[in-house]
């Protein structure tokens, strides 16, 4: 057999490592979720105080280890010499344990079936052509097993029980997606299944093993020349048959999941007696709109009856997301737009009952009479349901003014604070100019972010605070060579923080305001007498202003404030204004019209950088997703450039909303979507981008 | 609650606002005679949170907080100091008041090692 495509080994590594360590790490997230509850619930319902304590020092234990052990194993997980033991009594030192393990992964091996045994297939042939980069067990059940149980040891005696005993159900069995999406990206770039050669495998130790498993997975091969990749109009024509008979393939009350969802389908299909499967962009459709309608049916403050009539167009939806490419990349799709509306008119507490009690009818009537022949227009359904909800939305204030304006709220609000403290700590003495300046344009912007990001309690504050305090004594006491010094020292202290280096504020205003602080401490220093010849203070000389900190806001701004961007940190003095609806709203929010963006624009290597940079770096994000909703606050996790879509995730690394990249990007410009933590290098990238993109514009 | 510092809170002490959310807290102090006990949620903030109590807690004891929030699904392992402990009376449904009769404050304390604190400040600043 040859291979007809030239294979970019180290690519593949790249992609495959990228695509586990996010797979893995969040089914580790759950799993360590999941214990954490349990043990919970056990400490919650024990009276007994001293097994009580015992179960909190196992969470307590347990939290501040998973980190370090989400590191050790994924490190384990990916060395090209890993090695995995005969049997698993020589890494786990009790018998029914190991004969546990065994079983569970040959039962998540029996659950995953094909996608599972191709993609240890080809595996292995990367393993015997590129031995360098790809481990023979490279994320395979046994070497993710192996380098679970080689780190357990990290957790204490009872956790690794606990742990060991659910690795089955709550790690193993979930990793299902991760298999399809590597055999996918597999088949893709051209890896081939293994082939028998005449090579000598180099771990000979193993060879038995390797040869028990090489005539396992000839057996699998097999079942996988018999199964077929169904085409996608077959597909659509299926679904259409399921359509016109009014079938549901997942009831309402089943566990909805994009997983199980996918096992419905193909259920449904396999009746036939064929073993089926589908290509990667379907199967890519299928997760994601599974995954959509979980997160719609899962929600628990939708109301019950519009959930049942979500699951109700479940058939309708995937109908669309497969005949239609519009559902995944137009943020205005009508599927879309019904779903949101339902979304919206279900978790609305104060939701009259007519309206939902006629949208289950609505939904059945149109199911009954508008979609015997696709293609599916669920723009008339869209219509309906608009017109029944008595446009109880519309009189409300646009949502764009709501969330531009709270983001600003909760800046002003900690400016306040920040300028409070000033003010109390000041107490109408008066400053020097070129401290009131410092205090102005560094320290209280610091003190801002450090209130928003940490809190009070964390060092930085208190070093925040102890330099303001020793500045304003400074300017109105005697004060020692050797005190002065300690402020310059804790001045250049504050050099070190990330805040003053990743954007938070321009490089020039920094460098200035801290260059003329220590030049104006050195001459205070200079002016004072040696120690025998000590004097009252004051200097004639120096221009001593008496303009108090609670006016710096009405002060005139120094000239380099003209150089301060949108939300910069001189703000932090400015009281906050007293009606939201009067704040300022966002530049960009001004200046930016909508839908301008386009999935080209996404595919702009600009784009791309920025979201790379800004939006999968693990920031938690406060997302807009429709009119009259609240905003969620997730991490991005992943972006399909295929479907132009983008993935988020909750704490624990789970799914939580899909969103076309063009909204989601449309909506950041806009100011809707956000940062939870204002950042002023992510505004300051954004504007670029935008003006960069706008002057490629045709005009 | 001889010993224990009842403090007025009339005054705000928050810098952020307060969200009610519903969960439970097991809650366990830092000094000598350990002690622990269930608690009720009240409400939250990026840096507080306060919670129903069976038994008053002295002003100024630091405690470690297991806080399972039911619309998050998870738990949050923190550490946090009683900033003020009073008698429950304003505000709570009668359920709340016959198994938490007592109310307490609790600043949170930040610990840069630990993620459940940036994302506890993440989801409840507001």
């Amino acid at each position: 057999m040859i291979n007809r495509m030239k294979i970019n080994a180290n690519y593949i590594k790249n992609c495959l490592d990228d695509l586990a360590r996010s797979a893995l790490c969040s089914a580790l997230k759950v799993l360590f979720s999941e214990t954490e509850k349990k043990l919970f619930v056990r400490a919650e319902h024990l009276d007994n105080s001293a097994e009580k304590n015992q179960i909190l020092d196992q969470i307590h234990h347990l939290k501040r280890t998973t980190e370090q052990f989400e590191r050790a194993f994924i490190t384990k997980a990916t060395q090209p010499d890993q090695r995995i033991p005969r049997d698993w009594y020589a890494l786990y030192k009790n018998r029914t344990t190991a004969i546990q393990i065994e079983d569970m992964i040959s039962h998540a091996r029996a659950k995953f079936g094909i996608e599972l045994a191709q993609y240890e297939s080809r595996i292995k042939w990367l393993h015997q052509n590129y031995p360098d980069l790809f481990s023979e067990n490279l994320y395979t059940l046994p070497g993710l097993v192996s380098a679970y149980l080689e780190n357990i040891n990290l957790f204490d005696s009872t956790t690794q029980e606990n742990l060991t005993r659910i690795i089955g159900h709550q790690f193993l069995n979930k990793l299902e997606p991760m298999y399809i999406l590597m055999n996918d990206l597999l088949i893709q770039n051209g890896a081939l299944p293994e082939i028998k050669s005449l090579r000598k495998s180099s771990s000979s130790a193993l060879d038995d093993l390797l040869e028990e498993m090489a005539l396992s997975e000839a057996s699998l091969n097999e079942e996988i020349i018999q199964s077929r990749t169904i085409t996608k109009s077959e597909l659509l024509q299926q679904l259409s048959s399921l359509l016109t008979a009014g079938k549901e393939l997942l009831p309402r009350k089943s566990i909805w999941s994009a997983e199980t969802f996918y096992r419905a389908l193909l259920k449904h299909l396999n009746l036939a007696g064929t073993q089926i499967e589908f290509a990667p962009k379907e199967t890519e459709s299928i997760m994601l709109a599974g995954t959509i309608l979980s997160g719609m049916l899962n929600d628990r403050l939708i109301n019950p009856t519009i959930k049942s009539s979500i699951a109700q167009l479940q058939t309708i939806i995937l109908y669309t997301a497969l005949d239609d490419d519009g559902f995944f990349s137009q943020p205005k799709h009508p599927a879309r737009a019904v779903l949101n509306k339902l979304a919206i008119i279900g978790s609305d507490p104060a939701q009259n009952k007519n309206t939902l009690q006629k949208i289950p009818e609505l939904i059945d009537e149109f199911i009954k009479n508008e979609i015997k022949i696709p293609p599916i227009d669920l723009s008339i359904l869209l219509k309906k349901i608009s017109a029944t909800d008595q446009g109880e939305f519309q009189n409300s204030l646009p949502q764009e003014d709501i969330q531009s304006t709270q983001n600003q709220t909760l800046i002003a609000r900690s400016r306040q604070r920040v300028s409070e403290l000033i003010r109390h700590e000041v107490k109408g003495q008066s400053l020097h100019l070129m401290t009131q300046q410092f205090i102005e344009q560094i320290l209280a912007p610091f003190m801002v972010h450090i209130l928003m990001a940490h809190g009070r309690q964390c060092s930085e504050w208190t070093q925040g605070l102890t330099l303001l305090q020793e500045l304003i004594e400074i300017d109105n006491h005697p004060i020692s060579a050797k005190k002065i010094l300690a402020t310059i020292s804790h001045i250049y202290e504050l050099v070190d923080y990330p805040f003053f280096h990743s954007g938070g504020m321009t490089a020039e205003l920094f460098g200035s305001g801290i260059s003329q602080i220590v030049d104006y401490l050195e001459s205070q220093r200079d002016k004072i007498p040696p120690p025998q010849l000590i004097s009252p203070i004051t200097d004639e000389t120096q221009p001593h202003t008496t303009v108090d900190v609670a006016d710096f806001a009405t002060a005139t701004p120094p000239p380099q404030a003209n150089i301060i961007p949108v939300n910069e940190p001189t703000e932090a003095l400015i009281p906050e204004k007293t009606s939201p609806a009067a704040e300022e709203p966002p530049v960009l929010a001004k200046t930016i019209e909508v839908s301008r963006f386009t999935v080209s624009t996404m595919a702009d290597v600009r784009t791309q950088n920025f979201i790379q940079r800004f939006i999968l770096n693990g920031e938690w994000l406060q997302i807009f997703t429709a009119e009259g909703a609240a905003l969620r606050r997730l991490k991005a996790n992943q972006i399909n450039q295929d479907l132009c879509t983008i993935n988020f995730s909750n704490r624990n690394g789970e799914i939580a909303l899909v969103l076309p990249l063009v909204q989601f990007f449309d909506d950041l410009v806009q100011g809707r979507s956000h940062p939870v933590f204002d950042n002023l290098a992510f505004n300051k990238a954004l504007a670029q981008l935008v003006e960069t993109l706008d002057a490629d514009r045709p005009r | 609650m001889d010993k224990v510092t009842i403090a007025n809170n009339q005054n705000e002490r928050r810098d952020f606002l307060r969200v009610p959310v519903c969960g439970k807290v097991i809650l366990r102090t830092k000094s000598t005679q350990t002690e622990i006990q269930n608690a009720q949620i009240l409400d939250v903030s990026a840096n507080g949170i306060n919670l129903g109590l069976s038994q008053p807690i002295p002003v100024g004891t630091s405690v470690e907080l297991s806080i399972f929030i039911v619309g998050e699904d998870s738990l949050f392992s923190l550490d946090g100091v009683i900033s003020w402990c009073c008698p429950l009376t304003e505000n709570s449904s009668a359920k709340a008041l016959s198994t938490h009769p007592i109310q307490a404050g609790i600043e949170l304390c930040f610990d840069r090692s630990h993620r459940d604190y940036a994302d506890w400040r993440a989801l409840f600043i507001a």
